[in-house]
């Protein structure tokens, strides 16, 4: 893991102090709320329904054992005992007190975390692939870019006070397990003939009111030119974008507007001139520095005792399952990658207890190198388990009631806090997610429906990102009473689409037996088992769930 | 109750800006409990609340201050938008992971 | 309106004129883009004396560049503080035009906003008179930044970890 040093501390706590000032003066009355806002949001703070929120940067979904305990600290000493994983690689808390922040914030410190930019019109919190660094797939860790592009985006002297929120996302592997291409921009680490690392930039895509996938701007760019590339980019976005309606003041409409051909060229003359050959040289050399913080953990060679999960799971069909659902093939044959399900039948998508953050610190360390990770489905992961160690650690997981062994089921719901506690939002998501969580519990009937995605949003800025989801719920308020979306056949990750609206929507009483008819009229008709809900969705379309649904009224 | 709560009418809300509290001003000042808000039946009254809220923002007390309809319910005051409603009563039983205390 | 330069307040030697106002014969005067760019644009040149002009944020650029070596300063209008195009427009001035002449922040801008302004290349402000003079003397300075910056008066964090790049740049 990258570990501060004396400057990246220096930073961080001038930061702090800058913040601290900020927060008195506030309180002296010297700021007014308007003046003091771009200050709270670029340190994490909203201002929500019922009280101020926090949230927290897990810089590229990496997370430390000391780390997720100090987490559970804050949760303890400053909030109601919980956090709430978010689907950008962020944690939040519901309760603190605004004069209590520049202290949660110090704690933060101590353990090498902030929340700097996970808020604001700035570059925000670079997020990542959560498998970074130990995916079979992968072309070169991308964090140490991410680490980069951390720096070079904090306090960014130019590009701070943008026409609106700004989110990059690095992927390194193969396969895109960063959802690149719901990003403002989008990068995707390649390897060019003579084996050096560059970029494919992916531009302007991003959820929200108007769904849009990012398109490549630029096949590829060589990655010691990356700073000043995203530098054209910006610049124009920042010159050109839109500052009179803030719905339309997303790079994603200033690339739809002009056009992706026009946009290129406008980059591509920016770049031209803008090229900085010392940015280029101090990116190679932060490169060359970071990257040593991101080696391969020292394994032992387990490969002697790989096969007792085997074992295990050939006697125990609840170990079984969980093997099957919840882990995935790590680069090395004698480990794995384990999934930690936030999604327990009738619980919160995302949110854990200071005492499950505890207990999940000591496994982390006992069985994992220490290190965490944080997936933007709103669960955790372990990255480096020995498969020797899996059924011991598999049964602590249950202790924990963190061994839900649903990943990539129905009932892995991503939901964003909606009405419950988000100012913006039009309708709950939590007890929709609660509700249709207990009513699909059974693991046999989740298994028999297979692969399926189920995200929704509490209103239409889709931080829930059910656009990208098979099954998406957009709640909204309809004449006074929450009514809920649904849209079919989105996806996110590689083969990334938009879901298309199904029609009217459902009141609260009715929308979980609107996702039964959905689900049932899948099954009914797929043509076997292998044939999944989008592959079947694809391949009949909506008639046959517009008729489930709404045939009969 | 008394009779203007009955009636319903407008109170006016913010949150406190140490905290970000939901509140409602009152004759008392403001107060996390509805039940001690002023509730303005006509436009003048509202005006002379807003007035009042005023002031507490230019003394840093509070928060973007708002006007919210209320109607008289079960158990005291309540809003009459969805939105507003869930900001009094806080989040639904079970969302969140621990129990409120 | 107070003028904050290197680090204290000064007096302001500079004439805003209105489009409407007629031309002094002489003096430091800062006037709008549309009149060096207009029918004026004859007289100004043969003027002596210091001139300057003022941009609003969407005023294009490429309108004054003809005029930069004329010109003392520039000043960059901040309709609000959260319009953040006058940023990249100061790094346009310094770091591609090679304009070394004022560039000065008028409209609304917070003392907070201060490290930003100057790595882009602002070296002047103009704060509204009141308690913020205060918070600007206390306030206007500089903390840690990582950001190398082409001006190369301020020593960022990647400089001081590769001291070895310094002398290329
Ligand atoms: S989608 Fe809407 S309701 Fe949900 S967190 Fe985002 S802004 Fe809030």
């Amino acid at each position: 893991m990258y570990r501060y040093d004396g400057w990246d501390a220096a930073f961080v706590r001038e930061r702090i102090a800058r913040f601290r000032d900020q927060v008195a003066r506030r309180l002296r009355g010297e700021l007014s709320e308007e003046e003091f806002r771009p200050w709270r949001l670029m340190n994490g703070v909203y201002l929500q329904l019922h009280a101020y929120m926090l949230r927290v940067a897990i810089p590229y979904g990496t997370l430390s054992a000391p780390q997720l305990r100090r987490l559970a600290d804050i949760a303890e000493r400053y909030d109601r005992g919980y956090g709430h994983f978010t689907t950008r690689q962020n944690i939040q808390f519901n309760w603190p007190r605004l004069v209590d922040i520049p202290d949660i914030l110090e704690a933060l410190a101590e353990v090498e975390m902030h929340a700097i930019q996970t808020s604001g019109n700035c570059i925000r919190n670079i997020t990542s692939d959560p498998w970074a660094g130990v995916a079979a797939d992968e072309i070169e860790d991308p964090r140490p870019w991410c680490e980069l592009l951390r720096q070079w985006s904090s306090d960014h002297q130019e590009f701070t006070f943008l026409p609106r929120k700004f989110k990059v996302a690095v992927s390194g592997g193969l396969r895109d397990r960063a959802a690149v291409r719901i990003h403002d921009i989008g990068l995707r680490l390649r390897r060019d003939r003579q084996g050096r690392i560059g970029f494919e930039v992916l531009l302007g895509g991003g959820l929200g009111r108007t769904p849009l996938l990012a398109q490549t701007v630029r096949d590829w760019i060589p990655g010691e030119e990356l700073l000043s590339y995203l530098t054209a980019i910006l610049r124009v976005y920042n010159r050109f974008g839109r500052r009179d309606n803030k719905y339309k003041a997303r790079i994603k409409i200033l690339v739809h507007d002009l056009g992706i051909e026009r946009f290129r060229q406008l980059v591509d003359e920016e770049y031209a001139v803008a090229r900085d050959p010392d940015l280029a040289r101090f990116a190679a050399a932060e490169i060359a520095r970071i990257r040593p913080f991101f080696a391969p953990p020292p394994y032992a060679d387990r490969a002697a005792d790989a096969a007792a999960s085997r074992h295990l799971a050939a006697i125990d069909g609840t170990f079984a399952r969980w093997l099957r659902t919840n882990t995935a093939p790590h680069r090395r044959r004698d480990y794995a990658i384990v999934q930690i399900s936030l999604k327990p039948p009738g619980g919160v998508p995302g949110n854990m207890t200071a005492a499950q953050m505890r207990a999940l610190a000591d496994l982390a360390e006992r069985y994992s190198c220490g290190e965490i990770r944080v997936t933007a489905e709103q669960n955790l992961v372990l990255p480096h388990v020995a498969r020797g160690d899996l059924p011991a650690l598999w049964e602590a997981l249950e202790t924990g009631g963190l061994a839900t062994p649903n990943l990539g089921h129905l009932s892995d719901i991503v939901a964003c806090p909606g009405l419950d506690f988000c100012a913006l939002a039009t309708a709950r998501s939590i007890p929709v997610a609660q509700a249709i969580g207990r009513r699909f519990a059974d693991l046999d009937r989740q298994y028999e429906i297979g692969p399926l995605k189920l995200k929704m949003s509490g209103c239409i800025n889709a931080c829930g990102h059910h656009h990208v989801a098979h099954i998406g719920i957009l709640g909204l308020e309809k004449r006074g009473r929450e009514s809920y979306q649904i849209t079919l056949g989105g996806s996110g990750g590689e083969e990334a689409a938009i879901g298309r609206v199904l029609g009217p929507g459902f009141g609260a009483e009715e929308i979980v037996d609107a996702v039964e008819r959905v689900i049932t009229t899948y099954l009914a008709g797929r043509r076997n088992r292998e044939e999944t809900f989008l592959d079947y969705l694809r391949r009949v379309g909506l008639q046959p769930f517009k008729d489930a649904l709404y045939a009969s009224v | 109750m008394n009779a203007r709560h009955r009636a319903g009418g407008t109170v006016i809300t913010a949150n406190r800006l140490p905290d970000g509290r939901v509140i409602f001003l009152g004759p008392g000042g403001w107060s996390e409990d509805i039940t001690a808000a002023t509730v303005a039946t006509d436009a003048q009254e509202l005006r002379a609340l807003e007035a009042l809220a005023r002031q507490s923002v230019a003394v840093y007390e509070v928060v973007d201050p708002y006007p919210v309809a209320v109607e008289a319910g079960p158990d005291g005051l309540l809003p009459v938008k969805l939105r507003e409603r869930r900001r009094l009563l806080g989040p639904s039983p079970g969302a969140e992971t621990v129990e409120r205390s | 309106m107070p003028l904050f330069k290197h680090g204290r307040f000064v007096e302001d030697p500079w004439l805003f004129l209105a489009d409407g106002e007629p031309l002094p014969s002489e003096g430091m005067i800062v006037l709008s883009l549309a009149r060096p760019t207009g029918v004026e644009a004859p007289t100004l040149a043969d003027r002596d004396g210091w001139l300057g002009v003022r941009l609003e944020p969407a005023d294009p650029l490429e309108e004054v560049v003809p005029w930069l070596p004329r010109l003392a300063l520039v000043a960059l209008a901040f309709p609000s503080f959260t319009d953040g195009r006058p940023f990249s427009t100061a790094r346009l001035l310094r770091e591609r035009h090679r304009f070394t002449g004022e560039i000065r922040a008028v409209g609304r801008i917070l003392v907070d906003q201060y490290p930003f302004l100057l790595r882009c290349g602002f070296d002047a402000f103009t704060v509204p008179p009141g308690p913020a003079l205060r918070g600007w003397r206390e306030r206007a300075r500089l903390g840690p930044v990582y950001q190398p910056d082409s001006l190369g008066e301020v020593r960022s964090i990647w400089h001081r970890r590769h001291p070895e790049l310094v002398s290329a740049s």
